[in-house]
């Protein structure tokens, strides 16, 4: 009884943590977000070769943001930071319209990956804020996403630079993220 | 797939051979040696800093030994490369009147590869039929992105861009234009956001005009003010704030303490390292943090100890999945590719002195973690260290602390007007420490709920399970 009530008292206010993987075509902006929801700032990054990780808290919940390089020579390190992830987080370069096709090609199969089948999907429409930004239909579009089945997705427009939509992002990610695979 | 490989591979090699010529052996923007990146907007090869500001300004970058290249870009390259661009967008540079550039300063980087690529100033074909510029034209230019210039120039400037870079895609033309062309609002803003020195160079301009000629500009900023300064400003607003804010308090020092000017300058910034900047406080702040050894230390241990504090609440749980996790996969990462995944540490030593504020920054870490999780904070400090360093390579650090010190002390616009470089000094300081605990408390709470909705999210979901 009172191992279940603590249990209970535990869940309502303890800290839950997520480990987020966030991957997406070189230049999409993945490091720029990270720091944007760490640090409050926008930073000036250099092309990632390898990893960045941070911990963000934010209602309650504790986000480590796993964010791997995008080069394309480096996209097959995408699948060793596979295991555990519960939410995937796919940061799309809203004006790249050349690759976007590249990006959806990366993003099912890397979905088709027996580690990933658990994580829920959360694609940011990044760069909204430049004139020629894809909207958010055609990018859902351009990227298949109404053809996943077994799969909870969410796509949010965002900016990085000014964090628009960054945070309505781990929202959706908060409330929808599958349990922590054991 | 394995002549695709071999494609792969001579392509590469080509381009490696192409790195070998004089002008490509270093970085055209800022002469640094052995650039590790194309720049397929204008072929030519820059370094790991002037890459990160070429993706600021929507132009394309890859890396050379991380990004496949097709034939087409390789024959590109061919035909390009340092010493043709050299000829294209530095042709009125003098290298007598310019210096180089050191490749710290992200800033005077930044400056320099706007006034190249995006304002074109050294093409020497806009000279012809403009008349020299004058300082106020600058400034007219920087700190409005005045629309009359926009819109005059713009057509001349469209073709000279097509002209020049006929290889490139829409895209980049298209974000050419945004550059140029739609800049006049929103470009300036950006800039201003990205980069609140952005600002102060131009400060910096009216300073000098100050004294000469009348302050319109300067009262055009004075006027914004109000309307910008929000101490619950989401961040964005934030480093608006401050971008606008800090000009004035510039001035008051010059009229107030006039004859003490020189002691500033001296006390203040110069010193720090060899830029000439004139004294504009915050810059002085900044770039004082930035070069000098033992305040930037203090900014990555600070960085260090937010992640300390998270840290600790994420250790204190007993599933330390995340924690674990990451481990294996490192030396995965490593044993699976040719450059290990530590690679942007190994990079940070080349740029001189990283190690050095890498290891302090760790060190001074792992006391501050409590005993009973010291194990693991341990062995996930180096992970924080390692990713931090990448922030110190490219002068992020500088960034991460000043834009807060506005929103922490946000009457700043005020009470930063009659500042000597000491008191500033000392609010760095005790910033330092108040940072931790400011921080989420700034990133959670004072995100603008109101910018959000009005944000157009127009996602979907489908719970297919």
């Amino acid at each position: 009884m009172g191992s279940a009530l603590s249990r209970l008292v535990k869940m309502m206010f303890a800290r839950r943590e997520m480990r987020i993987l966030m991957v997406g075509l070189d230049a999409a902006g993945k490091t720029t977000i990270l720091y944007k929801l760490k640090l409050g700032e926008v930073i000036t990054t250099i092309p990632t070769i390898g990893f960045n990780v941070e911990t963000v808290d934010y209602k309650n919940v504790s986000f480590t943001v796993w964010d791997v390089g995008g080069q394309d020579k480096i996209r097959p390190l995408w699948r060793h930071y596979f295991q555990n992830t519960q939410g995937l987080i796919f940061v799309v370069d809203s004006n790249d319209k050349e690759r976007i096709l590249e990006a959806r090609d990366e993003l099912h199969r890397m979905l088709s990956e027996a580690e990933l089948q658990g994580a829920t999907l959360l694609v940011f429409a990044n760069k909204q804020d430049l004139p020629n930004a894809m909207s958010i239909s055609e990018i859902t579009d351009k990227l298949g996403l109404h053809a996943l089945r077994q799969r909870r997705w969410y796509i949010q427009s965002a900016c990085a630079t000014s964090g628009e939509g960054l945070y309505e992002g781990l929202d959706w990610l908060s409330s929808n993220i599958s349990n922590k695979p054991k | 797939m394995r002549s695709r490989m071999n494609e792969d591979e001579k392509n590469e090699k080509i381009i490696r051979g192409l790195l070998k010529l004089p002008h490509n052996k270093r970085c055209i923007n800022c002469n640094n040696l052995g650039p590790q990146y194309v720049c397929t907007n204008f072929w030519t090869f820059i370094c790991t800093n002037c890459s990160g500001i070429h993706r600021e300004f929507c132009f394309r970058v890859k890396s050379i030994s991380m990004a496949k290249f097709t034939s087409q870009e390789v024959s590109a390259l061919q035909e390009g490369g340092n010493e043709r661009a050299k000829d294209i967008y530095f042709k009125e540079w003098d290298p007598q009147r310019h210096s180089v550039l050191d490749s710290s300063n992200i800033d005077r980087l930044r400056d320099l590869i706007k006034h190249v690529y995006v304002d074109r100033r050294y093409t020497g074909e806009r000279s012809t039929d403009r008349p020299p510029r004058t300082k106020s034209d600058d400034l007219n230019e920087s700190s409005r992105g005045d629309s009359s210039r926009g819109d005059s120039r713009s057509p001349p400037y469209d073709d000279h861009f097509k002209e020049r870079l006929g290889t490139i895609g829409r895209n980049d033309e298209r974000n050419f234009r945004f550059l140029q062309g739609e800049r006049s609002p929103g470009y300036n803003q950006g800039d201003g956001k990205r980069n609140p020195r952005h600002f102060e160079v131009v400060d910096n301009r009216q300073r000098e005009d100050r004294f000469g000629s009348g302050t319109q500009n300067w009262r055009f900023e004075d006027r914004r003010l109000p309307d910008v300064v929000k101490p619950e400003a989401s961040s964005p607003n934030r480093q608006k704030d401050f971008s606008i804010s800090s000009p004035p308090t510039v001035r008051p020092v010059k009229d107030i303490l006039g004859e003490d000017m020189p002691q500033l300058r001296v006390g203040g910034l110069p010193k720090s390292n060899g830029i000439i900047v004139p004294n504009h406080s915050a810059q002085a702040q900044r770039t004082s943090s930035s070069s000098s050894m033992g305040s930037s230390d203090g900014n990555s241990a600070q960085v260090k100890t937010v992640n300390d504090v998270s840290l600790i609440d994420f250790s204190a749980d007993p599933e330390p999945s995340a924690l674990a996790a990451p481990q294996p996969s490192v030396p995965q990462t490593t044993a699976a590719a040719p450059q290990p995944s530590v690679l942007e540490t190994t990079s940070s030593p080349s740029n001189a002195g990283d190690w050095a504020s890498f290891d302090v920054a760790s060190q001074q870490n792992v006391p501050q973690a409590p005993g009973s999780t010291s194990m693991v904070n341990t062995s996930v400090l180096p992970i924080s260290g390692v990713d931090s360093s990448p922030k110190s390579n490219n002068g992020g650090q500088w960034s991460t602390m000043q834009h807060h010190q506005p929103s922490l002390f946000p009457t700043g616009d005020s009470r930063s007007s009659i500042p000597t470089p000491n008191t500033h000094v000392t609010a760095l300081n005790n910033q330092a420490r108040l940072f931790p605990f400011a921080l989420f408390t700034t990133v959670t709470r004072t995100f603008d709920f109101i910018n959000c909705s009005s944000f157009s999210t127009c996602g979907q979901t489908s719970s297919g399970d």
